[in-house]
């Protein structure tokens, strides 16, 4: 596994965090790769770009102000339009049971803060590689 | 024939002192008509047809007449003589002394004016039957005097003749026998009252032969009166009596007393029976004794019941005496009429100091209050209601009983309140069981109330200690994020070509954020292991090679810090060892990073020795500030440690030594703290030992 991605030159990405600097870090790995990013600061936000973008998948923070990840979540999957993009919980979040819990509200992927690029690298194709051929 | 007349009253002893009684008159008159008879003869006729008219005249012509007329005149018995036809023709002096009626109101009277018409008309009509045919007439009459009283009067009524036999005259003789027909009414009464007495009443002579017993007697002994009659009232013994009683009996009698006393006696068919009796001497008009006389009551039943009242006393005098209660008899007012021995027992006093006292002073409550509430029952039990009480009571050596007193009113055969009845008992053992069990119960409850409120900080504080976690986990996660997330940019490049310096600079930074970043996963693991979900593994690992991992995290830190920082590895322990190594590293950080921390000169260092077959030891020492004595007791205390104020004001470092003991004891071990202020300390570990070859063999078992 490296710390680069060729792959990332097609995908589009919504990153939603209210924390500027983990909205920063994973944009940067992924401008750096090639893709093409957007960030939200909370979910209200995030919603709004979804009107105009469809990304590739998502990385949601849980804890945000004003609408956090949980109910951005519920919403995109509400959404006809939005609910097949992948959804992974980027996220603090990272005591024992936090995982299963993600899994079990409906993100396709969890990746824990603070993380290491490999696994980041790995969690995005897994989850991108479940989703039907086009 | 005077001489003769004359020689026979005097043989009659008839005087003019001593009236003559009825038989005595019957022989006089007798003699009378005799006399007039002969002078008849003598003297003609006329002398009988008149002879009380002008009997002066008459006395004078013979000295023989003259004679008896002066004795009839001077006699005290009335006399009275009528002619044929029944009409007074004389009465005497006594007959006016007796009836009131001078002669002059009576001549020519019939004699019937006497009658006091309590006699029936037949009695006459048999009177006058009988003297008209010449007999002469006997009987009682109930006269009436002038003045109205009443006199019974015994009448001789005779008929005389004249020499031919012709009866020409009556003569009457009355005899005053009131005071004899009251005697006679009085012997009928008592003789009644003897004969009908329920009691047996015997007469004996002064032998003791029995001359009367009453119906009673017979009703009592069997014998018939003809039987009794003649015979000793010994017949009668029972043979149960003392020969002394007896010989008492005879001796108070014979000496003129009464004699008083029981008998047992044996009845005719040989029943037992008790008879009171009354024995005294009857005597004479001169003061002879004559008799005796025995009243007698039958008590045998009496008797019987005084025997059966005699054991129920002495039944219930046992009952009352060895009754395990104290028990204790007032009477109407409080005052103490008997109390049995259970009763002194327990008051500590002699019987003999409590008869005659009065209950509140003497088994009574001691304290005021009690006493307050005792005076309230008496009341009660006046109005015959039974009372009961409990108290304490101070006995006159000072000791206390408490008493639990139930008092039940008496009565008397009119059913008013006449006493009380107390049954008192020492109920002072289950007073203090009792005291106990409400001190036990009281104890428990506080018990029980502090383990709830125990209970409840202790989940209060596992719930905050969880929440703590989870917050301080993921806002210590969100800026590590950006020490490990720009670390990993700068080293990849992604924020342009790093100099050397750079990139070692960025290699530090992230690898200081990974240990940090396996703190917070320490501290994580801490909550895991409290909440029991700690799983170690137990794996075979070079021990050499672990150390040095150790030493690469430490070793920057400790010359941070200007201090030495030396680790030595018993050449006795094997290379490899079998344990959880992530776990055994995060025991060994953690002593070391305290170590570090809390040693400003000198040097820190860790010992790994082999202490035994099956056990080693982990051990650093420092040469820092030492751990106060009391604060070495709860320097591992994981709640103390993990108590926030006390995580924030020691800047996190506690919670390691709470990890070393919890993983320590989950490994089998144990850790110990050695210290002294400004000297340093010294962490040993010790954990059991396990090889390769063992953990095999742990598997082939399995």
């Amino acid at each position: 596994m490296s710390i680069d991605n060729r792959e990332a030159a097609n995908w589009t990405v919504l990153i939603v965090d209210d924390e500027p600097d983990n909205l920063s870090i994973p944009r940067e790995v992924l401008t750096f790769n090639g893709a093409q990013v957007y960030t939200a600061a909370d979910g209200i936000e995030g919603l709004e770009v979804l009107k105009t973008v469809t990304p590739t998948f998502i990385l949601l923070d849980l804890s945000m102000p004003n609408m956090d990840g949980w109910e951005m979540l519920r919403q995109i999957r509400a959404n006809p339009k939005t609910a097949r993009i992948p959804v992974i919980a980027l996220t603090a979040h990272a005591m024992s049971g936090d995982q299963e819990k993600v899994m079990t509200a409906g993100f396709d992927g969890y990746i824990a803060k603070p993380f290491w690029l490999p696994t980041f690298w790995s969690e995005i194709e897994r989850c991108l590689e479940r989703l039907p051929q086009h | 024939m005077h001489h003769l007349l004359e020689r026979q009253l005097s043989a009659l002893q008839l005087n003019e002192q001593q009236p003559p009684d009825t038989a005595s008159w019957q022989r006089l008159l007798a003699q009378i008509n005799e006399a007039y008879m002969a002078a008849g003869q003598h003297n003609g006729k006329e002398h009988s047809q008149q002879p009380a008219a002008n009997g002066q005249q008459r006395h004078e012509q013979t000295g023989t007449s003259y004679t008896w007329f002066r004795i009839i005149e001077q006699i005290t018995t009335p006399v009275i003589l009528t002619d044929v036809h029944g009409q007074i023709e004389y009465v005497n002096p006594a007959f006016t002394r007796v009836t009131g009626y001078t002669p002059e109101e009576v001549i020519g009277k019939n004699p019937r004016i006497l009658n006091a018409g309590e006699q029936s008309v037949e009695v006459y009509a048999h009177l006058w039957q009988s003297v008209i045919q010449g007999n002469e007439w006997r009987g009682e009459f109930l006269n009436r005097k002038k003045n109205g009283e009443t006199y019974w009067a015994l009448a001789s009524i005779s008929p005389i003749r004249d020499p031919e036999g012709e009866i020409t005259h009556f003569l009457a003789v009355q005899e005053d026998i009131t005071e004899r027909k009251r005697i006679e009414d009085e012997l009928r009464k008592l003789s009644r009252a003897v004969e009908q007495s329920a009691n047996t009443i015997v007469i004996t002579d002064t032998q003791g032969n029995i001359e009367y017993v009453n119906p009673a007697f017979t009703r009592t002994t069997g014998y018939t009166q003809e039987e009794a009659l003649g015979q000793n009232p010994r017949i009668l013994k029972s043979g149960h009596m003392s020969p002394d009683a007896y010989k008492e009996l005879w001796e108070t009698i014979s000496a003129g007393q009464e004699w008083r006393g029981e008998f047992l006696n044996k009845t005719k068919d040989g029943d037992f029976y008790w008879e009171a009796a009354s024995i005294s001497p009857i005597r004479d008009t001169e003061g002879n004794i004559t008799h005796y006389l025995a009243i007698k009551e039958n008590i045998t039943e009496r008797k019987q019941i005084e025997t059966a009242l005699r054991e129920s006393e002495a039944r219930y005098r046992l009952l009352f005496e060895t009754a395990p209660d104290a028990v204790t008899i007032l009477d109407n007012r409080g005052f103490i009429i008997d109390c049995n021995d259970g009763t002194a027992r327990l008051f500590g006093r002699e019987k003999e100091e409590l008869l005659g006292q009065h209950v509140a002073s003497t088994i009574g409550p001691s304290s005021e209050d009690e006493m307050a509430l005792f005076r309230q029952q008496f009341p009660k039990l006046q109005r015959l209601e039974r009372a009961g009480a409990e108290f304490t009571h101070r006995r006159p050596d000072g000791s206390t009983v408490e008493i639990w007193r139930e008092a039940v009113p008496l009565t008397d055969n009119e059913g008013n309140f006449s006493g009380v009845l107390i049954y008192d008992r020492d109920i002072t053992a289950r007073k203090e069981a009792e005291e106990k069990i409400k001190a036990y119960a009281v104890r428990m409850a506080q018990t029980n109330h502090e383990l709830a409120v125990a209970r409840k900080k202790a989940e209060e504080a596992t719930r905050l200690k969880s929440e703590f976690m989870a917050t301080m986990s993921h806002e210590l996660r969100t800026p590590l994020n950006a020490v490990i997330g720009y670390g990993q940019i700068l080293l990849a490049g992604m924020a342009g070509e790093l100099t050397d310096k750079q990139r070692k600079f960025s290699e530090r930074i992230l690898l200081n954020g990974r240990n940090l970043l396996e703190l917070i996963n320490d501290i994580l693991d801490l909550s895991k292991i409290e909440a029991g979900r700690l799983e170690l593994v137990k794996r075979p690992f070079n021990l050499q090679q672990w150390l040095e991992e150790i030493v690469a995290q430490v070793e920057s830190l400790a010359s941070n810090k200007g201090i030495q920082f030396e680790v030595s590895l018993d050449n006795r322990m094997p290379e490899v060892i079998v344990g959880d190594p992530d776990r055994l590293k995060q025991i060994a950080l953690n002593l070391l990073s305290n170590a570090v921390k809390f040693t400003d000169e000198g040097s820190v260092n860790m010992y790994i020795q082999r202490q035994s077959d099956d056990t080693w030891t982990l051990a650093v020492t420092d040469t820092g500030i030492g751990i106060p004595p009391h604060a070495q007791e709860y320097i591992f205390d994981e709640f103390r440690q993990v108590d926030g104020s006390t995580h924030r004001r020691h800047g996190g470092t506690g919670l390691g030594l709470a990890i070393v003991r919890n993983l320590t004891l989950m490994m089998g071990g144990n850790v110990r703290v050695k210290s002294e202020i400004g000297q340093g300390s010294t962490f040993t570990v010790l954990l059991p030992l396990v090889t390769e070859d063992e953990l095999a063999s742990e598997s082939a078992d399995i």
